[in-house]
């Protein structure tokens, strides 16, 4: 069927008729047409949904029509987007749109810490339901089912499927989902994520009528959503293993990624605070070209301590502000300065030494 | 008196609820549709043929931007190939244990030595007998010619 016959049957209806089983029954072979349809086309599903009630006049800017298929057509997709992107608006969206069009499907959501998580998870789901309330109606809000703690949130919708939050820890092993989003997935460590985490998605969705089809888009679908980090960390060899696969599977993968610029176009972010940042002469513009950019942070390449280590492992735990009395009376200080010319910084080293 | 009433409200089905449920809707949401639009049968992958809008033309041309991109950059191209190699490589891995888990089969070890062991041993038997008769001849003639 083709998109113009679709888009023409939804112009017939408009009236409220009751739902009997046999009305229901008799429009199944198109109804199924229409959600093979909506899988693909996950912006007109929900264009459909707005025409049910739209009290915001909520409508989809260009860019999140692009984002919305890439993310329901491929199985991996690495989206690296700034602030006020709406990206995490966007992958929520995502995941309730395949709670709905995929029966009994189990998705979730993690990200570095467990409540940070499940805290964007009911804010976004919040705004969904207040933008489209078509799919507040979706889910099943009866008590002790869907679930808002501060920890651990859960969206059962009603064909059974549900997406939660699952925490990037070894007490995470063992769960069984069949797709998620990773977020902030800069943040996430590499090791669990692929030890604990993507083999939670080691069994493919079993369909109503009883069959399991692998190649499904949602079996193993992982979508992960970040502003840009450090180069030589995992999230960064994810992101070019991804853009590997695009080229080698460009059915299955597809990286993306954006700047300021199309929120600030499109009146999310405020052209003048980006400018503010720019001129703020306190704010890295390492930072900036990471938070703004989605430009990855770099360092030398194969070098021998990465530079995330080296952040790590540089915090003082009993830092001295002035010469310690603490030490013993051998101790003594060695201050070393590397002098910056032409506008470079200077840099002034401080080693205790306590033989 | 009031839980009495809703005892015998609820008991009765003459609640709001139930009597909507018992009436009306079939179903109540677009999930439950999908639901059973699955019951008859796996619903395959909407087909186009080419994109269809504005929003298609612009993930396939950023689709092919990327790998004309990737392509032209050699050291990318080699991270590419390798990938490749390694995908093959564990392919094969794959087909080389599935045999050598064939051949582990338990029951066909024991196959082996139930049926092929008494036969083995004969011919082992016969060997050695046409071996000693061999020997014995040539020793024999060894001996006529001398």
């Amino acid at each position: 069927m083709r998109i113009e016959e679709i888009l023409s049957i939804q112009e017939k209806r408009n009236q409220k008729i009751g739902l009997s089983e046999e009305r229901v029954r008799a429009i199944l072979p198109v109804a199924r047409q229409y959600v093979a349809f909506w899988r693909e086309y996950p912006d007109i599903f929900v264009d459909w949904l707005l025409e049910q009630g739209n009290p915001q006049d909520f409508k989809f800017y260009f860019y999140q029509r692009v984002f919305l298929r890439i993310a329901m057509r491929h199985q991996y997709v690495y989206a690296v987007f700034p602030r006020a992107y709406s990206k995490s608006f966007l992958s929520m969206m995502v995941l309730m749109i395949r709670c709905i069009l995929y029966p009994k499907c189990k998705l979730f959501v993690t990200s570095g810490g467990k409540e940070q998580a499940a805290g964007i998870m009911k804010e976004k789901v919040q705004e969904i339901c207040t933008l489209i309330p078509a799919f507040k109606k979706e889910i099943d809000w009866s008590r002790g089912v869907t679930l808002e703690g501060k920890d651990y949130c859960k969206y059962v919708f009603r064909s059974g499927s549900y997406f939660d939050n699952i925490v990037a820890r070894e007490t995470s092993r063992g769960k069984r989902r069949h797709g998620g989003v990773i977020e902030e997935c800069a943040t996430v460590d590499g090791t669990i994520l692929s030890e604990v985490i993507i083999p939670t998605m080691n069994v493919s969705r079993l369909c109503m009528d009883g069959s399991t089809h692998p190649e499904e888009q949602l079996n193993k679908s992982q979508l992960y959503i970040t502003t840009a980090g450090w180069k030589n960390t995992f999230p960064y060899d994810k992101l070019i293993q991804l853009l590997v696969w695009q080229i080698i599977k460009p059915e299955k993968s597809m990286v993306i990624g954006g700047t300021y610029r199309i929120p600030v176009l499109v009146k999310l972010l405020d052209k003048n605070f980006v400018r503010d940042l720019k001129m703020d002469g306190t704010f890295n513009e390492a930072s900036f070209q990471r938070e703004y950019e989605s430009k990855w942070s770099g360092s030398v390449e194969n070098a021998f301590f990465s530079e995330e280590a080296i952040t790590r492992n540089r915090i003082l735990k009993q830092p001295e502000y002035e010469a310690s009395g603490r030490a013993s009376k051998s101790s003594f200080y060695i201050l070393s300065m590397d002098v910056g010319r032409k506008g470079c910084d200077s840099v002034i080293c401080v080693f205790k030494v306590t033989p | 008196m009031v839980s009495m009433y809703d005892q015998l409200m609820k008991s009765g089905n003459f609640t709001a609820a139930q009597n909507k449920k018992e009436k009306g809707e079939f179903i109540e949401s677009i999930s439950e549709l999908v639901e059973l639009c699955e019951r008859e049968g796996f619903i395959p992958r909407y087909y186009t043929d080419g994109p269809k809008d504005r929003v298609d033309e612009t993930i396939l041309d950023l689709k092919n931007y990327t790998k004309s991109l990737v392509v032209e950059e050699m050291n990318l191209g080699n991270l590419i190939e390798g990938a490749v190699r390694t995908m093959v490589q564990e392919e094969n891995k794959e087909e080389d244990e599935d045999i050598e888990d064939e051949e582990l089969d338990l029951e066909e070890i024991e196959q082996i030595k139930d049926e092929d062991y008494s036969e083995f041993v004969d011919f082992v038997e016969d060997e050695s007998a046409n071996d000693e008769e061999t020997i014995a001849e040539i020793i024999k003639k060894g001996l006529n010619n001398t």
